[in-house]
């Protein structure tokens, strides 16, 4: 249960916090679910009081402060369509005044489109103390044994690039049962990731161009069996999407 | 800890524990309109507030994260009109367009709704109908289908511009003028593109038949009788009040598929600290029954306890606790330490009678019925021949044979089942419940309790949806038992997720079917074989699959020769599994079977090259034909004779055609094409359907009624309005008979202690059956008032006024010589002044006979051929339901079947492992509908006159939930040719069937 509810108004007070080992203590950042398990005792740190909902624009990227409510950014039409409307397919009207971009981060799963997006975006995340910097591919591989104490500050938006998202549900807005996510820089890098499974979305190609990109995604899909679909049928229509997106960034 | 906020503009402060919602907190302060519904995940949005001016979900924000903010409920809203002296400024417009355009149904989710729109319409004076989708798109509906909804939001904004709205009487004119199919005939649209006008399909299109007479109130679009309360948020539902000294209880459920409780200790359980009870099998009277909730005899085995020494499912029941707090009883289940034998199990119907197979009901106490032998794991066992099959096949040109299978699914009403027992001032069991069967409960319990029926009280306040689920005694032994063990208040509510690990669900069936036909079409023999999966234990076994074949089975009987004497064979085998029990859901058995028949239809048409649409009309059962299971199976009654007296199917094709453009687009290769999108196809499918109206010779419902002084009259029905509008619909028929408006009928329902009995909301049957009773108490009492106003009339006269000359009016008593007599003065005469009498009586209806109604279902598609994902576009329904008594609630009926019917058409489905866990455990995984993805939705009414009922009306409630997955599945045949024989037709079936297919 949660025993311990804390709102700091100073960072430090809140990254000391969250650096306590007993009780265990999470911050409240933007996420629904809010019960420990059965039998944990908990601390939680609510963020509300802190600056952490800034939009600024830095060189080319966007910046946003971790505790941004996703509602916000389709208000006010904060980093493109594209991201827009996966937010739009993924959080009814509700759950994006309540959840934030940071909470996206630490609590998405591979069925998330918006964190597979972000993750082709190759966002890069500014962590407190110490402003350190880690890209999200590195922060959801470790996700499970980041370190305690870290407060999440800043999430980096590149600008100036392409990108494109497309997934197969069974619905208009259920859960993606495959989703495939592009981002191309005008150097020609090319970021794709493939979600709808697992416990986060993956990275199948990260190279100057999209050469290959069709094979790895095929290999990366080939494993993807779950209770939701067969790695055959993710294998396949994983290839169509990203036919589909490639070909809709060429005519773009 | 100590908070401050402000609440509906009021500062409050609290002291709360850091755990605590905000959600709990309202609700303990009184804020009821702040709805529970299972979860503290933010799933259904029943608990939205506005916080600072935001929709967001209580349930998942602590309270202490609200400190120093604004947080505004529905209770600020809007009041009634008249409150006495006081002046009220009324209900808020958005309020006002939920009632008038029909948009309430149980009103769970109304509150949130309220909110919803009134907080879009102060962002966005003027939104689009996809604004007013998003602004709705977190708060679920199992109701409405959300039409009414969003045409609500955009009426109040409409009105808040200041603009002038069309009355909703008005549209269209009152009464309706029979119309013919071309007056509507619709051209191609772009789904994409469809805008809904403020005024536009508030009330469906009514095709009127000559026989259908005009009246004042039967048939007009009354506001629902309880919609003021629900708009307001009103604490109407069951958990609605807080008793003093009321206890939590919270279940331990089984991890385990099947196993026996080798020991299980409490003691340290009990031994905790605000921990009043902990109840195990050792400590409850072993009493075997029946969860269904039906008449007497229970028409099916007695295979469950209220706790047991086996548990046979994930989920399964192994202990009860009753606690000072949620917190408390969910820390003393951790503390119960049980020691489980693991046994083996089976989890796929197609094992469960093989020799091998674990037996899962070896109870001396089980009790047969109808064929069951738990040896063979066996809970029902039906056989039906009609005619001479064998010998309709050997006349056939082609034998057409093919398997289907639906999937199980789950009725997902959005108020979780909730339950509150107490021991009243007299010692008697009152047990306050969200129930669809309260006069059912009260027996059944009564044994499993040990308490004589009389020392048991049921009552059943407003119910936040139903749809089959709450026609199960699931829940309220458990409670009952904790009060009776510890003398207190008891409350129990499943979460969201023992809604699904531990509730009912549509019973799973695997289908065989096997049809002979001639070349012209003909349909000579027709059989099901149904494997049917009841779960662990056996409640509506035998029914909800008899009903498959009863209703699935009756529609074609084929033409010719083999329309006198067709020939029809039903078999069905029922078994037990460990998953969790299936049991009651709308429609009853009855999509089960018409997914197989219209499936299997459309495949025959297509492949004798016949349309299939003509292919059904040869073949479908006509006017004045026997029913032909009449004469062979009944539930749990003797099966009659009876002949079908209306069958308005072909003029509900020729509508629906019309409207959804079938004739422009079935066979148009070019409409099949979608410009610009080579991977996409468009198909269109139908399928026609029939149900039926309560159970004949079993089925009953009492009414009774008393006037008032002022002229008004009480109506008191043990019918239970699951948020149906049966309340209004009956009131209206009592006011049609009395000659009063609506609003002078106040209707109570349902307390087992006050209300006459009835069966429960079930089975399609409240308009018809307890209708009937309403109408013919109405009928004994508008005579004792013709009697009074004769004598009256007669008073200082030389001649008598015949009392069956007088007419009702108008609240007033007309005499032939144009003299009148207000109902009022009529009142205070039998009360106060002459001979004095109470005007009331009391009746009860049990019909011998269940009309059925029919309905052609359209569904329109598109598909992607390259990943198979579906996308419905449209769905159009024409339905035969007699005479329509309210055609906005009933409309509603017909809009949220289809929805409910369209999951488990695309996405609806309940799977589970090896060890029989379940994937789905919230509604994330398993997905509902929500208002910003939904299809255009039309309903079509197509009135006959059903000779058989006072008013002429038939069934509406179930019908919707039959044909929108056989269409669905015709329609993507013919997009892209893909044949998926399971629901739901999910992107990698298809994308399957069409690599299948070449």
């Amino acid at each position: 249960m949660i025993i311990e509810y804390h709102r700091p108004n100073e960072v430090e007070e809140a990254i000391r916090l969250l650096g306590r080992e007993k009780p265990k203590t999470i911050p409240l950042i933007g996420n629904t679910r809010v019960n420990p398990l059965p039998g944990e005792d908990i601390a939680v740190v609510d963020l509300q009081n802190l600056p952490l909902d800034q939009v600024e624009m830095v060189g080319n990227a966007l910046v946003l402060g971790s505790m941004v409510r996703l509602s916000r950014v389709i208000e006010e039409n904060i980093g493109g369509k594209a991201l827009q409307e996966l937010i739009r397919r993924e959080f009814s009207h509700n759950i994006r005044n309540m959840a934030t971009v940071g909470g996206v981060i630490l609590g998405g799963d591979g069925r998330s489109e918006l964190l597979a997006g972000l993750l082709a975006l190759d966002v890069q995340l500014i962590w407190l103390p110490g402003l350190n910097e880690s890209h999200l591919g590195d922060y959801l591989a470790l996700r499970d044994h980041w370190e305690m104490g870290s407060l999440l500050n800043e999430i980096h938006l590149p600008g100036n690039v392409q990108f494109r998202s497309d997934s197969v549900r069974r619905t208009p807005v259920d859960q993606p049962l495959i989703s495939v996510s592009v981002c191309r820089w005008p150097s020609g890098r090319t970021r794709i990731v493939v979600g709808g499974f697992g416990n986060v979305p993956q990275l199948v190609l990260d190279g100057p161009t999209s050469e290959g990109a069709e094979i790895a995604v095929r290999s990366i899909l080939r494993q993807a069996n779950d209770e939701w679909a067969s790695g055959e049928y993710r294998l396949e229509v994983g290839a169509i999407l990203l036919r589909r997106l490639m070909n809709s960034l060429n005519e773009e | 800890m100590n908070i401050s906020l402000r609440i509906n503009g009021v500062l409050c402060e609290f002291e709360v524990s850091p755990q605590t919602t905000l959600l709990e907190l309202l609700r303990k302060q009184g804020y009821f309109s702040v709805k529970f519904g299972g979860c503290k995940s933010g799933e259904c949005g029943a608990c939205a507030v506005l916080l600072d001016g935001k929709l967001v979900n209580s349930c998942c924000i602590l309270a202490a994260q609200v400190a120093g903010h604004e947080v505004r409920t529905t209770e600020s809203v809007g009041e009634h009109p008249q409150l006495g002296w006081r002046k009220t400024a009324g209900l808020h417009p958005v309020q006002q367009a939920l009632i008038d355009v029909g948009a309430i149904q149980c009103g769970y989710c109304t509150p949130a709704m309220v909110l919803a729109g009134i907080n879009l319409i102060e962002r966005n004076p003027n939104p689009t109908e996809e604004q007013v989708r998003d602004a709705l798109s977190g708060i679920l509906c199992r109701c409405t289908g959300y039409v009414k909804p969003v045409q609500a939001i955009l009426r109040a904004a409409a009105i808040l511009r200041g603009e002038v709205v069309p009355p909703l009487d008005g549209l269209p004119v009152f009464p309706f003028e029979p119309t013919d199919m071309p007056d509507h005939l619709e051209g191609i649209s772009e789904s994409s593109n469809r805008v809904t006008e403020v005024q536009e399909r508030v009330l469906p299109k009514i095709w009127v038949s000559p026989e259908v007479k005009t009246r004042v109130t039967v048939g007009k679009p009354e506001r629902k009788v309880d919609a003021i309360k629900l708009v307001q948020g009103k604490p109407a539902f069951t958990d609605d009040i807080d008793l003093p000294g009321m206890l939590i209880a919270k279940v331990l459920h089984s991890p385990h598929p099947h196993a026996v409780i080798k020991e299980i200790d409490v003691s340290e359980a009990r031994a905790l600290p605000g921990v009043a009870a902990v109840l195990t099998w050792q400590d409850l009277p072993r009493v075997i029954y029946s969860t269904a909730g039906q008449s007497d005899p229970i028409p099916g085995p007695l295979d469950t306890f209220s706790l047991d020494r086996k548990v046979r499912f994930v989920g399964d029941r192994v202990a009860f606790v009753a606690a000072e707090s949620e917190e408390i009883a969910e820390k003393a289940l951790g503390l119960i330490r049980v020691e489980y034998e693991c046994l083996s199990s089976v989890l796929d119907s197609r094992l469960a009678m093989s020799p091998d197979a674990p037996v899962i009901h070896d109870e001396p106490e089980y009790q047969n019925f109808a064929g069951s032998d738990p040896s063979r794991n066996l809970a029902a066992e039906i056989r039906i021949d009609i005619g001479d099959v064998e010998q309709g096949f050997r006349e056939a040109d082609f034998i057409f044979e093919e398997e289907y299978e639906v999937a199980k699914v789950q009725q997902a009403h959005i108020e979780p089942h909730v339950v509150i027992t107490y021991w009243d001032e007299d010692d008697r069991l009152v047990i306050r419940t969200s129930t669809q069967v309260p006069f059912h409960v009260r027996r059944i319990l009564a044994p499993v309790l040990n308490l004589p029926v009389k020392r048991i009280r049921v009552i059943k306040p407003r119910i936040g949806g139903g749809f089959g689920g709450k026609q199960e005694v699931l829940i309220e032994d458990v409670a009952a038992h904790l009060t009776i063990a510890t003398g207190r208040p008891v409350k129990y509510e499943y979460t969201r997720e023992e809604e699904f690990i531990a509730a009912r669900s549509r019973h799973p069936m695997r289908i065989r079917m096997k049809t002979g036909v001639k070349q012209d079409g003909t349909i000579t023999a027709n059989e099901m074989r149904v494997l049917s999966d009841t779960g662990a234990y056996g409640c509506h076994a035998l029914t909800v699959t008899g009903n498959t074949g009863h209703k699935a089975m009756a529609l074609y009987v084929g033409d010719g020769k083999y329309r006198e004497s067709p020939n029809i064979r039903f078999y069905a085998d029922v078994v037990y599994t460990n998953t969790p029990p299936a049991g009651a859901f709308r429609g009853y058995g009855v999509p089960q079977g018409f997914w197989a028949v219209e499936r299997h239809m459309e495949k025959i048409s297509r492949k004798l090259g016949i349309d299939p649409v003509e292919f059904r009309m040869k073949n479908a059962i006509r006017q004045g034909e026997l029913h032909p299971f009449s004469t062979a199976w009944s539930e749990g009654r003797e099966p009659r004779p009876e002949i079908i007296q209306t069958v308005g199917l072909e003029e509900c094709i020729r509508q629906g055609k019309a409207v959804i453009g079938w004739d422009q687009k079935f066979g148009n290769p070019d409409w099949h094409k979608v410009p610009g999108k080579p991977h996409l196809r468009r198909g269109i499918g139908m399928a026609a359907v029939m149900q039926g109206t309560a159970i004949p010779y079993l089925d009953m419902g009492g009414a009774s009624i008393k006037m008032n002084d002022d002229g008004s009259f009480n109506l008191l029905v043990g019918a239970t309005d699951l948020g149906t509008g049966s309340d209004t619909v009956l009131a209206q028929m009592a006011a049609e008979t009395l000659g009063v408006p609506v609003e002078d009928i106040i209707v109570y329902s349902s307390d087992t202690d006050f209300t006459p009995f009835d069966k429960g909301a079930y089975a399609s049957s409240t308009t018809y059956i307890s209708g009937a009773a309403v109408v013919k108490a109405a009928e004994q009492v508008a005579e004792r008032i013709r009697i009074r106003a004769a004598a009256m009339f007669s008073t200082g006269q030389s001649e008598s006024v015949d009392p069956s000359s007088i007419v009702l009016r108008e609240r007033t008593a007309f005499a032939p010589d144009g003299r009148s007599i207000s109902f009022r003065d009529i009142a205070h005469n039998a009360l106060h002044h002459e001979n004095q009498e109470q005007i009331m009586a009391v009746a009860s209806y049990m019909s011998p006979v269940s009309p059925p109604p029919f309905a052609a279902q359209f569904a329109e598609v598109c598909v992607d051929i390259e990943t198979g994902q579906v996308t419905v576009e449209r769905l159009v329904m024409a339905v035969d339901s007699g005479v329509i008594v309210n055609p906005l609630t009933a409309s509603g009926q017909v809009e949220g079947g289809m929805t409910q019917a369209l999951g488990y058409a695309v996405c609806e489905e309940m799977v589970y492992d090896t060890y029989g866990n379940p994937r789905e455990r919230d509604l994330v995984d398993y997905h509902i509908f929500r208002a910003n993805e939904m299809p255009e939705l039309k309903t079509i009414f197509v009135e006959t006159y059903e000779p058989s009922h006072p008013y002429g009306v038939k069934a509406v409630a179930e019908i919707p939930m039959d044909g929108v997955a056989p269409a669905v599945g015709n329609a993507v045949v013919d997009a892209c040719g893909a044949e998926v024989n399971s629901t739901p037709v999910t992107p990698e079936k298809v994308w399957r069937a069409l690599r299948g297919a070449g």
